[in-house]
């Protein structure tokens, strides 16, 4: 780097930078600044020094995207962890990017009020990096995302201008929704620095159903009645019998070994969980080798924790692990996870499968031995995948892989014609490709 | 940007040469171009500042589309989308003359996929129509804005249209998942999946919303939701104002989320109540709240009990419960036809959508009637509380001298005081032409520099739908002069013609 790095605002000491590597390269410097207009000079300095900048949340989610092209300056917002405004009687709250998603929980649980986002890696994650990487889990059936509930934001733009869009409304058409533009973004269109979020009052009574089922057909026709009749489940979720197996472990509620889970979560008013878990009952029974149904709140969320989280999924295997997150229509989830599975035979290894059942939305774990021949089967599986997932307008996002691994594959793997308008946004905006260079899409 | 009007990018010099190729396009037919036939189309739902436009074409598929843009392309001719011409912001206004596409012809329903509970339609379906072609397998089309009887999917997917129901289920954006749109270059995108989340920027959700200044959209892929099997709905009268809307706050603080709550204020009683539309709300009351809630059979007696204890606890005078659906569809007609009536108490209205934090309701509402009396005008109101969407509207004689720039200068009151409190200039109507001198309030010149930025990059010869959305005066915080003169000469030409 060629500046006078005194000049940086909110320089960390050198000893620190060790904390923000991305796959495995280690910035020049980082920052953690303390205000919008720290880090608009931050970026106007960037700009004449043409660095590249990765802002930082807590970091869970820096090995997604492809390799970095340029990685100078880390841009730490942990000083930006507040929750400035809240009024409970509006459901809205105002909270800063840095602020960790279950200190909000916390914030907004006396007035029995939440965030309805449950991604992985909650309670490391900022909402900033939630917000950019539009991270989601299993509430996003009954709830959606990210993009259903941030209604305002403050952005800094790559040249410096601070920007502000949306209000602490929760309906709002005043010019273009710039909200929309920035979930999902990887940090690539600017500096989020705070949110205004809409709020959903916590359900009175919860109640969840496990229920294991022999084979991918029962799964099948199990959904299809769900999906047909008037139940409103909060979630609902399949596991494989390998992600089950980890469900076991974790916490011990069945003894099966075998058989595909599915799991539904209830809440709302008592008499209407109550229903729901008898009709569901009447529904499923003929169909299942065994039910569960949990009611106390404390072994709900525990249950709800190991389906949540990526970890248990991710660590304590030997070998190399890859992760997926599979788009597809929700019709398409039996087949999906059959051809997930398949893949076991190609590559010599586990395959963990765990869906939002009824959002399209699967995450797949892949575990195999390290070695050249079986990464190549590997990316060889993803991009059959692709070309299948290719006519229902489908894909597969390769969330974290081996490093060796992403130069020879794209994890995005994103070739329609609207590419070539994102690649006019991102020029648009940061023409100089000064943040996350190469990570994201365009 | 290329921000000059149309006039000034050689149009209409070559109207002839045009007019030639649509016609080859279309055929005859459907290309209109006389003044006598042009009239319908010089303004929306927003009748103070009419403009004709120089053609009105009707294409059938989005290739007919295509040719369509790319003429006006090549000819840099200002063109925009019409549905129902609903718009009550002035959307569907062609400001700068130019092509108007009105898509009546293109209103299809494409597929219906019930398992995956999606729809695929074409631009012009009438949003009811979405519901009543998914109702044999009990799905609907969330969204109901008002005009849904003949507002236009296309229409609501530019506007990002809400309604009564948003309140629990979200505005059109939450329901649209793909589209398929044409650019003003005549390039066509498919945008956005129905097959889980999207890669990459959320090019469904920036275009959502873009009042037909991004381009036309031509396919549009929507969410279908279970009908809930159980609805209940009550109606609450009120002697003063601030009970009724701390029912609101009660309600929504309680952690209740109804479907809809809607407020309705007296001088939209007296109007409905003086009407052929009259359902025998007490003419003397000061405020009706009309609640609905939905869900399971099981859960929505707990739900309406939560909710009459706030409604009693805040001092209502008389409560209704309908029974059965014709019950029901009798509370809601007073809502639904509040517009139609306040044509019996005055010669013209003006529907505003300032939207705030529900708690400031209380305060908002009290300021909005000072300033109407400030001015001498009458204001009625009739809402979704719920959302804190208010539609203040403002009764007006266009005939009486100065009419026009009174109402202006309270609207322009009224949405400063929103704004002051946390609001925004509009929660469904969208800026258009009506609102456009006012984003200053609410945008810095940075602000609005990076939203003109996206639009570049859909449109970046500025012609879609031109002239709309931001301020042409930048900075000026005045009465939006271009909207009181009707300064374009070619229009004044046809003020002869009987408008009708
Ligand atoms: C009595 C009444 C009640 C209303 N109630 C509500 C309400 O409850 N909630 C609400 O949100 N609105 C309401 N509105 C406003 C209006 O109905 C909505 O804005 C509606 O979405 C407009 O649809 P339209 O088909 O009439 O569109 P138009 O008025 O024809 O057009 C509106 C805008 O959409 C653009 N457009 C149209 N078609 C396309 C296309 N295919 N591609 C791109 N852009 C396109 C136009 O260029 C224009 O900018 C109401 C209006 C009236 C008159």
């Amino acid at each position: 780097m060629k500046s006078p790095t005194s000049e940086i605002p909110g320089l960390l000491p050198s000893s620190e930078t060790s904390r923000f590597t991305v796959d495995g390269l280690q910035p020049q410097v980082a920052v953690e600044p303390k205000s919008g207009e720290e880090i608009g000079d931050l970026l106007r300095l960037a700009g004449s020094q043409n660095w590249g900048i990765v802002p930082f949340g807590a970091g869970t989610k820096q090995g997604m995207g492809n390799s970095l092209r340029r990685f100078d300056v880390a841009l730490s917002l942990a000083n930006f962890n507040r929750v400035p405004e809240y009024q409970p009687e509006d459901l809205v709250v105002k909270v800063e990017s840095g602020c960790r998603l279950v200190d909000l929980q916390r914030t907004l649980a006396p007035d029995n009020l939440f965030l309805p986002i449950d991604p992985p890696y909650y309670n490391e994650s900022t909402l900033g990096g939630i917000v950019a990487s539009n991270a989601s889990g299993p509430w996003r059936f009954a709830h959606g995302t990210m993009r259903d509930f941030l209604l305002g934001i403050s952005v800094v733009q790559p040249d410096g201008t601070r920007t502000k869009f949306g209000a602490r409304v929760v309906k709002n058409v005043t010019g273009y929704d710039m909200c929309k533009l920035y979930v999902g973004s990887f940090g690539t269109l600017g500096i989020l620095t705070d949110f205004y979020f809409k709020l959903k009052p916590l359900p009175p009574c919860e109640k969840t159903v496990l229920v294991v089922l022999k084979g991918l057909s029962e799964v099948g026709l199990a959904l299809d009645k769900l999906f047909s009749s008037p139940l409103t489940p909060l979630a609902v979720e399949l596991l494989n019998p390998a992600a089950l197996a980890v469900l076991n472990q974790s916490i011990s509620l069945t003894d099966s070994k075998e058989g595909y889970s599915l799991v539904v979560r209830f809440g709302e008013v008592e008499t209407a969980v109550k229903w729901q878990v008898e009709q569901l009952e009447k529904l499923w029974g003929p169909l299942c080798a065994k039910g569960i149904i949990l009611g106390d709140i404390v072994e709900q969320n525990l249950l709800w924790e190991v389906l949540r989280e990526d970890r248990p999924y991710l660590n304590g295997f030997q070998g190399s692990v890859i992760k997926l997150k599979i788009n597809g229509k929700s019709n398409q989830l039996v087949e999906l996870t059959q051809r997930l599975e398949s893949f076991k035979e190609k590559m010599e290894g586990q395959v963990f499968v765990k869906s939002h059942a009824g959002s399209g939305v699967i995450r797949a774990f892949f575990h195999f031995a390290t070695s050249p021949v079986q990464e190549q089967r590997m990316v060889t599986c993803i991009q059959e995948l692709r070309s299948h997932l290719r006519s229902s307008r489908g894909s597969v996002i390769v969330e974290s892989l081996p490093l060796a691994l992403k130069e020879a594959i794209d994890v995005w793997g994103y070739h329609s014609k609207d590419k070539s308008l994102m690649q006019r946004i991102k020029n648009e905006y940061d023409p100089q490709g000064r943040l996350n260079p190469g990570r994201f899409v365009v | 940007m290329n921000n000059a009007p149309a006039a000034e990018r050689g149009f209409p010099k070559d109207r002839d040469e045009v007019y030639r190729h649509l016609v080859s396009i279309l055929g005859k037919e459907w290309v209109l171009h006389t003044p006598e036939e042009l009239i319908v189309y010089e303004c929306d739902g927003l009748t103070l500042h009419p403009r004709l436009p120089d053609f009105v074409v009707f294409p059938t598929s989005t290739e007919e589309v295509v040719k369509i843009v790319k003429l006006a392309w090549q000819y840099k001719i200002p063109f925009l989308p019409r549905g129902a011409g609903t718009s009550l912001s002035g959307g569907a206004i062609p400001v700068e003359g130019g092509i108007v596409l009105e898509f009546s012809r293109m209103n299809r329903i494409l597929s219906i996929d019930y398992e995956n509970r999606l729809a695929v339609v074409q631009p012009g379906v009438v949003n009811l129509h979405v519901t009543q072609a998914a109702k044999k397998k009990n799905l609907y089309y969330a969204p109901d804005p008002s005009s849904q009887m003949v507002s236009t999917i296309g229409g609501n997917v530019a506007e990002n249209a809400g309604g009564p129901h948003t309140l629990k289920y979200g505005v059109t954006t939450n329901h649209v998942t793909a589209l398929e749109v044409v650019l003003p270059d005549g390039e066509v995108y498919e945008l956005g999946t129905a097959a889980g989340d999207a890669v990459g920027y959320d090019l469904v959700g920036s275009f959502v919303g873009s009042e037909g200044t991004f381009g036309i959209v031509t396919q549009i892929t929507v969410r279908l939701l279970y009908s809930p099997p159980a609805v209940k709905t009550m109606l609450a009268v009120y002697d003063s104002v601030v009970d009724a809307t701390k029912t609101v706050s009660g309600i929504i603080a309680r952690g209740v989320v109804p479907a809809a709550l809607e407020m309705i204020d007296r001088n939209t009683i007296q109007a409905i109540e003086a009407s052929v539309y009259a359902t025998g709300i007490p003419k003397d009351a000061e405020a009706v709240l009309l609640i609905e809630i939905d869900g399971l059979e099981a859960g929505i007696q707990q739900q309406m009990e939560r909710i009459l204890e706030v409604i009693k606890a805040n001092n209502a005078r008389e409560i209704r419960v309908a029974q059965n659906e014709t019950e029901r569809k009798k509370l809601w007609a007073a809502r639904k036809n509040a517009f139609g009536a306040y044509g019996r108490i005055s010669a013209n209205y003006y529907t505003m959508d300032g939207v705030i934090p529900r708690s400031k309701l209380p305060q908002i509402l009290q300021e909005i009637d000072d300033l109407g009396r400030k001015h001498g005008l009458r204001m009625a109101n009739v809402f979704h509380a719920g959302d804190g969407n208010l539609h203040p509207i403002i009764l007006y004689d266009i005939n009486q001298p100065g009419a026009k720039e009174n109402v202006l200068a309270l609207a322009g009151e009224i949405l400063q005081r929103c704004v002051e409190v946390g609001g925004a200039l509009s929660g469904e109507h969208g800026i258009g032409l009506e609102k456009q001198e006012f984003m200053s309030l609410i945008f810095s010149e940075a602000d609005l520099h990076a939203m003109q930025q996206l639009k570049r990059v859909f449109n970046p010869e500025n012609l879609a739908n031109p002239s709309k959305i931001f301020p042409i005066r930048r900075g000026c915080r005045e009465l939006p002069k271009n909207l009181l003169e009707s300064s374009d000469q070619k229009y004044k030409a046809y003020q002869e013609i009987v408008r009708f």
